[in-house]
């Protein structure tokens, strides 16, 4: 399991690749002369290959790995289609996971029940260091594994499964503008509130997030979180901001998103698409847990319009209870 | 408005008012809102250490950060965004923060973290503006500071190295500057014939990128193929930064003062910029380095033709 992991951490990282058809090529040749089997060796086999062509071709090493990865990426994908086994992997959701982890992972199980892909969802107290990219949740398909919404918007893309098709550039723009806006200001929010705000951090966060743990790797792994979050939170400008003005931008990104929806069913008329997904996600999760103030939540509450579209989107992909999943979903807090 | 409001920035070069993306911005959204900002650029002062530009002073007050600032001016009522509608406006902070997070990055890479142009062009740049023994310190400074920011916010695992980076954060780059390219299409501006607060951010990004002599620039490359963005940003220039003047000419005037200083500067500089340049030659190892430079290009022309 190390190692396949290991093998597949480049798909986590995987974004637009550029095309370089002599090293997509030649992986695909390597490839598919080896058994589906044989796949975490093969990536073994390409690492290696891809060092050669570094020689030969003088491409830069990063370079040949990005082609790499979607060499690997595109032969999965036309050689197979969605397995029955996928799994979703998440902190564990009675006790563990957090406001925005929780997010990130509705929003992925959004996404994939509106693409029609059945994935199971399994919660792993180390879900976080099991994933590729450090970041949960991810998903485990076949014999590859993918991590946070992005990457996994990619990935399905590429298997077929699409929900931004019949945009066209223009929206597509505004839709990758908009899923931007909610990962620049709600995400950076939510993390801001769990880790900055030193009462939610206390009573909420910390105990939770190392729920698992005993003493003393419990203090130790929260104290390391909280400082990762922070370094973080200064290095995009926000270390300086009260929260109150945190809770100004979560409203004014609210009033964003709800100008754009309007009146409409979804923010691209009748089709919803991954922007709906993440929205949901996010929006969802913020009403529906409790954290030591209702603040947040009181902030978006404000906006009927996402309201009644957080509404309708769980009456469509969740109203039927899933016997797997449902039980996971929402892990705290009253539901609509 | 008796007094004018004074904007402590970086100088300009390379023909725009400003080298600092942040300081164009600001002084972007000034002209377009008809705001009467005077730039006083900290160009060969100790302020080089010590300010954090964009700094906007104005009665007293002291405004940072760019969208503070641009906050800060429509509460002067200098408001660009007037007749935008609410939907416009909400677009405008959704594409703000799509630059944010996908442009900021790969332009903080490229200017200084990518060691070619920071040898040749960044670090030039700044050390020759800073007084003298500010000279050696504030550029790693701001590399450090850009290199941290981008290992902070787009470093997966904290045990990435910038290399692996690298690669994601300039096909997030490309892939924005296309979608920004069709976003613009044929039109003037992003909303009309109207420059907005959207095309001071999106003017103040890629107008860096557009103008600066860059040695090794990949994502420079792929701007220029991007005509629209291109045309967006001589239009700007020639419209609102040529005809008047006054945010060009203060380090002129500012120059016969310290001729000889700056003159010192550089020489020092040049001095010690060659210095670096053979160390890092030396320790490179030796098949990457001269490959590298004639097969670059080539890799690029290749990408560049197919914009994700």
């Amino acid at each position: 399991m190390m190692h396949r992991v290991e093998g597949n951490r480049s798909l986590g990282k995987a974004a637009v690749a550029p095309s370089n058809t002599a090293v997509y090529e030649k992986s695909v040749v390597l490839n598919s002369t080896l058994p589906a089997i044989q796949s975490c060796k093969c990536s073994d086999v390409a690492h290696v290959m891809s060092r050669y062509m570094v020689l030969y071709i003088n491409v830069r090493v990063s370079l040949a790995n990005v082609c790499l990865r979607k060499s690997l990426h595109m032969l999965s994908t036309a050689a197979e289609p969605w397995p029955e086994n996928a799994t979703l992997y998440q902190p564990l959701s009675e006790e563990q996971i957090l406001l925005s982890d929780n997010a990130s992972s509705l929003a992925v199980q959004t996404y994939l029940r509106m693409c029609n892909l059945p994935v199971r969802v399994s919660c792993r107290a180390n879900a976080e260091f099991m994933s590729p990219s450090g970041k949960v949740p991810f998903i485990h398909v076949g014999n590859q594994v993918v991590s946070e919404l992005g990457p996994i918007v990619q990935f399905t893309r590429a298997k077929g499964h699409s929900l931004s098709e019949g945009l066209d550039d223009v929206q597509r723009a505004e839709m990758k503008a908009y899923m931007e806006l909610v990962n620049n200001m709600l995400l950076t929010a939510e993390l801001y509130i769990q880790w900055c705000d030193d009462t939610t951090a206390t009573e909420v966060s910390r105990p939770r997030y190392s729920s698992p743990y005993s003493w003393p790797l419990n203090h130790i792994l929260a104290y390391q979180k909280q400082w990762e979050v922070r370094r973080k939170m200064n290095a995009v400008g926000w270390g300086g901001k009260s929260l109150e003005q945190v809770y100004e931008d979560v409203s004014q990104c609210c009033q964003a998103l709800s100008q754009r929806l309007g009146t409409q069913l979804y923010f691209f008329n009748k089709q919803p698409t991954e922007l709906d997904a993440l929205v949901y996600g996010h929006i969802f999760t913020i009403i529906t847990t409790q954290l030591t103030n209702n603040e947040l939540a009181e902030r978006v509450q404000n906006f009927s319009n996402l309201l009644s579209f957080c509404k309708r989107i769980d009456q469509t992909y969740f109203g039927k209870p899933d016997e797997s999943s449902a039980s996971s979903r929402h892990s705290k807090g009253p539901s609509l | 408005m008796a007094t004018p409001m004074e904007l402590r920035c970086w100088g300009g070069d390379w023909d725009l008012p400003s080298v600092h993306f942040e300081s164009l911005i600001v002084l972007a959204y000034g002209k377009f809102a008809g705001a009467k900002i005077s730039a006083k650029p900290i160009d060969w002062t100790w302020r080089t250490i010590t300010a954090t530009v964009p700094e906007l002073h104005f009665e007293g007050c002291t405004v940072l950060e760019p969208m503070k600032i641009l906050n800060f001016l429509r509460k002067q009522r200098f408001n660009a965004d007037y007749e935008l509608t609410a939907k416009q406006g909400a677009d405008t902070m959704a594409y703000i923060a799509l630059l944010e997070e996908n442009l900021r990055p790969a332009m903080l890479h490229t200017f200084w973290v990518d060691a070619e142009n920071y040898a040749n062009l960044t670090r030039p740049w700044f050390a020759s503006h800073s007084p003298f023994p500010l000279n050696f310190f504030v550029p790693g400074r701001q590399a450090s500071l850009a290199l941290s920011r981008i290992m902070l916010t787009k470093a997966e695992s904290p045990y990435c190295t910038i290399t692996e980076v690298e690669g994601k954060i300039y096909s997030e780059a490309k892939e924005c500057l296309n979608l920004l390219s069709h976003r613009l299409g044929t039109s003037q501006y992003f909303f009309g014939n109207t420059p907005t607060s959207l095309d001071a951010f999106v003017f103040g990004y890629i107008a860096p990128l557009y103008k600066a002599p860059l040695s090794s620039g990949q994502l420079q490359q792929h701007l220029k193929q991007l005509n629209n963005l291109c045309n967006f940003c001589d239009v700007v220039l020639k419209s609102f930064f040529t005809e008047n003047p006054p945010v060009e000419s203060p380090p002129v005037i500012q120059e016969p003062v310290d001729a000889n200083l700056q003159k010192l500067t550089q020489l020092v500089n040049k001095e010690s910029n060659l210095i670096e340049k053979m160390d890092d030659n030396l320790r490179s190892s030796p098949q990457h380095r001269p490959h590298r430079s004639d097969h670059r290009p080539a890799a690029q022309r290749s990408k560049n033709s197919t914009p994700a």
